[in-house]
């Protein structure tokens, strides 16, 4: 939509620059040919797409980037921390790979992109195919304003614009990763060496930009769906050993860490256009706040964002059948849930209820899936011990169940580890009873229908009081 | 020149196009753009850039192994050993933002540590942590914003507020970079203020649909009165059965929870039951009074009722019920009760009927470990320390002389292995439903409630309800 200012201002700038261009000497432009007033008007731009195969990104390891801290205002409890990351990479997840530990000549020990145990990959053959790129555009998508009403429901004439950066809907699993150090205090006798290794991708993730439709607020807005699927590992064991000094990028041991395997979430931050991520400043002190602001109490705006079920009035059964992918019936609002509420996976085996003796009996099974193995690694959420030599100790792993609590003595009655339907071996009795084991496997976890109603976060830097 | 002409042009066309209103705005002709081409902005001499200051948001903490009060490590930690206690000293690396974070959200299903080592802890549930409908949200005192209005949307307009959150990770051998092992990893604040609205109820003959069973019995003590299946029979509720499984039945939520609850629990309950004394049945009618009660007169525990808080400790791994015994109540009453002046119970609530939970804990977290992990708390001083002053009803730990053990230590309750969720200050207070009749006692079960561990009553009805987190009318609930 062209206002006569901005025809105007066209007038003034952009045609004499044009125009300009043409003077000068033909020989800086060679191979390019003027574009006639004709041409230029059946020119529209809608976006740029971005295709990259055979793509990675490294940087050196010992490059990074650094949150630099400070003096905290309020005493003792907590001290100075300064963050850095190391060896940003974005790589191939296949084999053929190497470690942080470069030198003179070399990447780094060799190692296998496709296992957790190796933080750089080669290359990655379609990180955005060409014909499913990464795209940033202009677009004029359908929505809900913050007062209820459609907005673009003429294409033709649209009514308001955003900028979104999006995703391929497919590409290839890839390793990002980085070495980092936390350091606190400002003391180099203090500082924590720790791999972070990513293997998966983001596809279908988008992130928005737009004008808030808030009324008195139409402030810079930021839309975010994260779509992450994978594996994460997290792990602090060196397999050479050696000093801990800053920016000496160690070689990381191979089995040790924590892993979550088998991650798929979505995180909605935002819909548009009536809920939105928004930044201001607060105070007089250099604070600030980041907020998804309070959805208006307008039904056809939480008609939308909630996404029930025809004739759903407490919300109960469109969430319980959205968790078994159960839409049938009158979906007429159904397709919005899926947009609005978030989930996060980790693994593939849940029990979906619960009978009243507490057992899980027939008809109350988990909807597919594995149920894992007190030493699984390959799915879920686990722990392993170092390897190599020496190797650390195998882990102790405890629990422990209060079944009755004396009120008047304030003695409990526990119930521990022991014999059980799953064949998992106990090293000693009762109170004593442990699994002793060198990977501990945590299970499996979901947090599903996720709906962010509002949040805040609001910096408290420099005062004593938060 | 000419690029500075071309670019202002440049810009004004993509500003035209999506945002005509501010492209419309006179700024051309007064002001002589840079070469960037950014109108409004002005370069920055190195005196100004000299006077900016960027303020640090994230700190952090190094808490070396056994360096604070309380610290129980090796063969010290056995069965029985609570707060401190390790078999490992860790240490702990810290970092978290100098912020405050404010939130209202809901979560249909919440399941942690689902199958896994855990599962040796013989049968029952299978996650360490596992909610139905789950919203967080503000408070009012003790109760969930907009707690028993139906039509508020004080709920949906609040938020829970953690206070300079952070994650901690405990480390294993953390001075032998080649033993050094990441054993369990902590998100918590310094504060947590806010609300839990729990799970779902049912009306009368309504299946629940998230516990689903056929063919159990519901045997109870006593005959009481609506205490019949409901016409569908089992899976089924019956909100007036005033205890056992009809009235489970109406509930679901807590499924299994993994943690330390530092509970103050008080309730009124009135009881109706009658005797059976050598076939003459003597009516008992009166009202059961324990903890602190904000009102107790209001609540028929007048008369001399103490009012003295009651404590209680909970903790462990997929707990999905509770049994508290040696629970002595005071009673206050008519016929067969005006001779009591308190009686013993025990009381077996099945998690699913609790439905809220209030937060206002200075060591609130969540995580998860692969062994015991007895973690610092948020300030690293004895808990007794971090009450806050002028207010020793707050936990446990407020009280003088007779404070548990644990709260002479810097460190929260120790952890198990799997998902762990540290509650300190959990409110459970003013329970109050509707009469409870017991229906007809045996000689027998009327003097069990003379001595400990007293009378034992499974799911009694305790008509906690569920708090809308939702905009729209009365009915919506969960959203």
């Amino acid at each position: 939509m062209f206002t006569e200012a901005c025809r105007k201002t066209q007038r003034q700038f952009l045609l004499p620059g044009l125009l300009s261009l043409l003077l000068l000497p033909a020989t800086l432009f060679a191979g390019m040919q003027p574009l006639a007033d004709e041409d230029m008007s059946s020119v529209s731009g809608a976006g740029i797409a971005m295709a990259f195969e055979d793509f990675r990104w490294m940087v050196k390891p010992t490059s990074y980037f650094e949150q630099v801290g400070a003096a905290p205002a309020i005493g003792a409890t907590w001290q100075r921390g300064d963050l850095r990351w190391y060896g940003v990479n974005i790589s191939g997840a296949g084999p053929g790979g190497s470690h942080f530990n470069e030198y003179v000549g070399g990447f780094g020990t060799a190692c296998d992109a496709s296992l957790l145990s190796c933080p750089r990959g080669g290359v990655i053959p379609y990180f955005s195919a060409h014909d499913n790129p990464y795209l940033l555009r202009a677009f004029s998508p359908l929505g809900r304003s913050f007062t209820g009403a459609q907005l673009n429901l003429d294409p033709n004439n649209p009514d308001k614009s955003i900028y979104e950066f999006l995703a391929p809907t497919q590409q290839d699993d890839y390793t990002m990763s980085f070495w980092g150090e936390i350091k606190v205090d400002n003391d180099p006798n203090e500082i924590l060496k720790s791999q972070t290794i990513i293997r998966g991708n983001a596809s279908g993730s988008a992130f928005r930009l737009f004008q808030f439709t808030e009324p008195g607020n139409e402030t810079f807005a930021i839309l975010y769906h994260s779509r992450l699927q994978g594996d994460f590992r997290f792990s602090v064991s060196h397999e050479l050993g050696g000093a801990d000094a800053q920016g000496t990028p160690p070689r990381f041991n191979d089995r040790e860490g924590m892993y979550f395997r088998n991650v798929d979430a979505y995180i909605p931050l935002g819909q548009l256009y009536y809920q939105a991520l928004t930044l201001d400043a607060v105070g007089v002190d250099g604070n600030f706040e980041l907020k998804v602001p309070k959805l208006p109490n307008n039904s056809a705006v939480w008609g939308d964002f909630y996404a029930l079920r025809t004739g759903d009035l407490a919300g109960y059964e469109t969430a319980r059948r959205a968790l078994s992918g159960n839409f049938s019936g009158n979906n007429a609002g159904l397709k919005n849930y899926d947009v609005s509420h978030g989930y996060s996976h980790w693994g593939d085996w849940y029990p979906n209820c619960r009978n009243v003796t507490g057992n899980l009996a027939t008809g109350c099974l988990a909807t597919g899936g594995t149920r894992n193995a007190y030493n699984a690694t390959n799915d879920g959420v686990y722990f392993s011990r170092c390897g190599g030599t020496p190797a650390c100790g195998n882990v102790n792993a405890y629990a422990r169940r209060m079944t009755a609590y004396n009120v008047e003595s304030g003695a409990k009655t526990f119930a521990y580890y022991g014999a059980n339907p799953h064949g998992i071996p106990i090293t000693g009795s009762g109170a004593a009873a442990q699994v002793v084991t060198a990977d501990v496997n945590l299970g499996d976890s979901r947090i599903h229908g996720l709906l962010i109603n509002h949040l805040r976060f609001v910096s408290c830097m420099g005062s004593a009081t938060c | 020149m000419l690029i500075r002409i071309l670019l202002r042009g440049l810009m004004f066309s993509l500003l035209c196009w999506h945002f005509p209103a501010q492209a419309a705005l006179p700024v051309a002709d007064a002001v002589e753009l840079p070469i960037i081409g950014v109108p409004g902005l002005d370069m920055m001499a190195d005196e100004d850039l000299g006077d900016v200051t960027g303020q640090a948001l994230f700190w952090s903490d190094r808490i070396g192994g056994n360096s604070l009060t309380g610290s129980i490590t090796g063969t010290g930690c056995g069965a029985g050993a609570e707060n401190g206690c390790s078999p490992t000293a860790f240490t702990f690396y810290r970092m978290g933002m100098d912020g405050k974070l404010e939130l209202n959200m809901n979560i249909s299903k919440f399941q942690l540590g689902c199958g896994g080592v855990n599962d040796a802890l013989n049968y029952g549930v299978g996650c360490d942590i596992d909610i139905d409908y789950l919203s967080l949200m503000g408070r009012t005192g003790d109760r969930p914003a907009g707690y028993g209005n139906p039509a508020s949307n004080a709920g949906v307009d609040s938020s829970a507020v953690l206070t300079r959150p952070y994650i901690e990770l405990a480390i294993k051998n953390d001075n032998t970079s080649t033993l050094r092992e990441v054993a369990g990893i902590k998100i918590g604040a310094a504060f947590v203020d806010g609300a839990m609205s729990i799970g779902r109820t049912y009306g009368f003959n309504e299946r629940n649909m998230e516990n689903f069973n056929a063919g159990y019995t519901n045997s109870n003590v006593g005959s009481g009165d609506n205490n019949s299946p409901p016409p569908n029979g089992a899976g089924h509720c019956n909100p007036g059965a005033p205890f056992g499984n009809y009235q489970l039945t109406c509930h679901s939520g807590i499924n299994s929870f993994s943690g330390f609850l530092g509970t103050e629990l008080s309730a009124a309950l009135p009881v109706r039951a009658r005797v059976n004394v050598a076939g003459i049945m003597i009516g008992l009618s009166g009202t059961g009074c324990v903890g602190r009660l904000t009102n107790p007169s209001g609540v028929g525990c007048a008369g001399g009722y103490s009012n003295s808080p009651l404590y209680l400790d909970l903790e462990g791994t997929r707990l999905n019920s509770l049994l508290l015994t040696h629970a002595e109540v005071d009673f206050n009453g008519t016929g067969l009760a005006s001779i009591m002046d308190a009686i013993y119970a025990q009381l077996y609530a099945d998690l699913r009927v609790l439905h809220f939970a209030t937060l206002q804990s200075g060591d609130f977290f969540i995580s998860f470990q692969r062994e015991r992990v007895a973690y610092p708390s948020a300030g690293k001083t004895p808990l007794w320390s971090q009450v806050p002053a002028g207010n020793p009803q707050w936990d446990a730990c407020g009280v003088g002389a007779g404070r548990p053990a644990r709260c002479n230590s810097a460190y929260s309750s120790t952890t198990n292995t799997g998902w762990w969720m540290n509650v300190p200050v959990a409110k459970l207070r003013d329970i109050n439903p509707p009469e409870i009749n017991f229906g007809d006692l045996t000689l027998g079960e009327a003097l069990s409630l003379l001595g400990a561990p007293g009378l034992r009553v499974n799911n009694a009805r305790f008509d906690l309800l569920t708090t809308k987190n939702c905009y729209g009318g009365a009915s919506a609930v969960f959203c």
